[in-house]
């Protein structure tokens, strides 16, 4: 229980930026039409993320799951912006 | 799913439920009161002569006049609320003088009075309301933080009695045992309250930490742009700089009309006034307009000097998918959108909100009870003391608010408002903890009753001849008073019956 509270207390915000973040930067259209909406709606993904470990077979694997997804968007991310695909603009 | 997840759920259910369900209770609590605001306001100000003729926007401009006669500094950045339904004149904001955040209005004489940091009744349960009474900013995060175990708690309670929903959720069994009534009680109230739910914990944590939020967005993801990307879309003001070049002003009527030119229909409630009497003045005037959106807030952007429209006017019609999301949650959380009876709706579902909370804690001490032996886990002992004294004296401490209200005095009640609330609250609970628990139940719930039914009783020694008369909201508060002694008094009975009858292996029997 207490490793997968952890899991969720520290993982569970990293997540929800890298996630919603993402989202954000893959969304068609400018920036400024849908940032918001996606950063209002940050907040559920973030409960959301704070439920996903207790959902998971093991806490082991609750902490692999979620820093792989975090680190995957935040790859992603910065993978984006350098070959130049995204701009904040 | 299987039952070790199951059971992993149920520990998440009942571990937040230890660790806020008592604050989600206060928030509850004070925020159905606080739906009445405007009315509580009112109410508390119902022994004091009547106030003169609504102020015009000539005594708004003679305010801000004042105000920068007295503090030249604040002209930089400073709020003039206009009156507005319930809402006073009032000149506000952040004194680079002194640092500190000053706030005037009009005294009897014409000239400004800086009104003291005072917790009147209604402000102190706004306050209680997404603060519990942690001071400072550390309260309002504090809330934040719930709200997203409270939205976890939700998940959490759903996924748990997702597999029996079908059969047992019109199920209300009334029987020997006790537990299984709670239990239906707790599950049907959740359940069918779900969507008012699910808009609190977002519209919650969404107020609380909103903006804390960007933060982690701005600098990891959008390179320092966000604010200047989405500031506007969620209601910030835009930088302004002062160009140095002094210009005269327009007055407070001039500029209110260039917003109502600007956006016919609007009604002006507030004028964000930056660098007033510099050639780059601007003006926002926030108000409201009737065009049958959810939200109705409608934000004009004036220079301060030629009342020029410097940016499209927002409003409903007009909105990005952002602000209206943002507008439409923070509406359907403060419940203005819908009159007088969506708010005793409201009021109702708020109510369930904080029984949920009680319910629950209760029903974990209950699943702690040893069935066969007399002695019982401590845990579920202090959980039990805990749950009564926060919630009864929560609700006791409000009530003396109440009381205290109607004592007559010099300045009035306002500057022992805080600590007449945490020495009740503080009282109740010692009593709990110290007391034979079933004694202490039932004492703290006459207590309560007995505060809350005095509300009516110092209301009609204190102005008896106009309760006669027949005034509509001191007859409302007074019968809601009653009826909430009524209830706490009936809570006591059967706390009573069951320490005497119920079952003997109890935390809550008595001589167990």
């Amino acid at each position: 229980m207490w490793a997968r509270s952890l899991a969720a207390g520290l993982l569970g915000l990293p997540l929800t930026v890298g996630v919603v973040g993402l989202a954000a930067l893959l969304w068609p259209g400018p920036l400024r039409d849908h940032a918001l909406v996606l950063l209002v709606c940050a907040c559920p993904v973030w409960v959301g993320a704070l439920a996903l470990p207790f959902q998971l077979r093991s806490a082991t694997r609750a902490w692999i799951v979620m820093t792989a997804i975090t680190a995957l968007c935040f790859a992603a991310i910065h993978g984006l912006k350098f070959i130049g695909w995204v701009r904040i603009a | 799913m299987n039952a070790k997840t199951l059971k992993t759920w149920l520990s998440v259910h009942s571990g937040i439920g230890i660790a806020a369900g008592l604050l989600l209770f206060i928030a509850f609590y004070a925020g159905a009161l606080t739906l009445f605001h405007h009315e509580i306001e009112e109410w508390s100000a119902a022994a004091e002569p009547p106030a003169g003729p609504p102020p015009t926007l000539a005594d708004a401009q003679r305010l801000l006049d004042g105000v920068l006669a007295q503090a030249p500094k604040m002209a930089a950045d400073m709020r003039l609320q206009l009156p507005h339904d319930g809402h006073g004149l009032r000149a506000y904001g952040q004194d680079p003088a002194t640092k500190t955040w000053r706030s005037f209005e009009l005294g009897a004489d014409g000239q400004p009075r800086e009104q003291r940091e005072r917790g009147e009744l209604g402000e102190f349960i706004y306050r209680l309301h997404y603060t519990v009474g942690i001071p400072g900013a550390w309260g309002t995060y504090t809330m934040g933080v719930v709200s997203l175990l409270y939205g976890l708690a939700l998940v959490s309670g759903l996924v748990i009695y997702l597999p029996v929903l079908a059969r047992d959720l019109f199920a209300l069994r009334w029987g020997r045992n006790l537990k299984r009534l709670w239990q239906d009680a707790h599950n049907a109230v959740g359940l069918l309250s779900l969507p008012f739910h699910i808009v609190f914990a977002w519209s919650g944590a969404v107020l609380c930490i909103g903006t804390l939020l960007l933060a982690p967005f701005q600098f990891l993801v959008f390179e320092g742009k966000l604010l200047a990307l989405i500031g506007p879309q969620a209601g910030f003001s835009r930088p302004v700089q002062a160009s140095g070049t002094p210009a005269s002003p327009l007055n407070v009527e001039q500029l209110v009309a260039a917003a109502t030119r600007a956006a016919p229909g609007l009604e002006v409630e507030r004028l964000h006034i930056r660098h007033h009497g510099d050639a780059a003045a601007q003006v926002e005037a926030d108000g409201v307009v009737h065009e049958r959106h959810l939200s109705g807030a409608a934000r004009v952007e004036l220079s301060g000097t030629t009342g020029a429209l410097l940016h499209p006017v927002q409003r409903p019609a007009s909105y990005g998918s952002g602000t209206a999301l943002l507008r439409g949650l923070q509406t359907l959380h403060y419940g203005d959108f819908g009159g007088l009876a969506l708010r005793w709706v409201y009021f109702v579902l708020a109510l369930a909100g904080a029984f949920l909370f009680y319910s629950g804690n209760l029903l974990w001490v209950e699943s702690r009870r040893k069935h066969q032996q007399a002695a019982q886990p401590r845990r579920a002992s202090v959980m039990a003391r805990l749950t009564l004294g926060v919630a009864l004296g929560c609700i006791a401490g409000i009530s003396a608010l109440f009381v205290g209200t109607r004592v007559p005095g010099p300045d009035r009640f306002a500057d022992a408002v805080q600590p007449v609330y945490f020495a009740v609250l503080g009282l109740c609970v010692l009593w709990a903890l110290v007391r034979p628990l079933p004694k202490a139940a039932f004492e703290l719930c006459v207590a309560a009753a007995a505060l809350t039914g005095c509300i009516a009783l110092a209301d009609a020694a204190m102005l008896g001849p106009r309760l006669l008369r027949g005034d509509l909201l001191l007859w409302t508060v007074d019968l809601t008073a009653l009826l909430g002694a009524a209830l706490l008094l009936l809570l006591a009975r059967a706390t009573r019956h069951r320490a005497r009858n119920g079952a003997p292996h109890s935390v809550w029997a008595l001589g167990a």
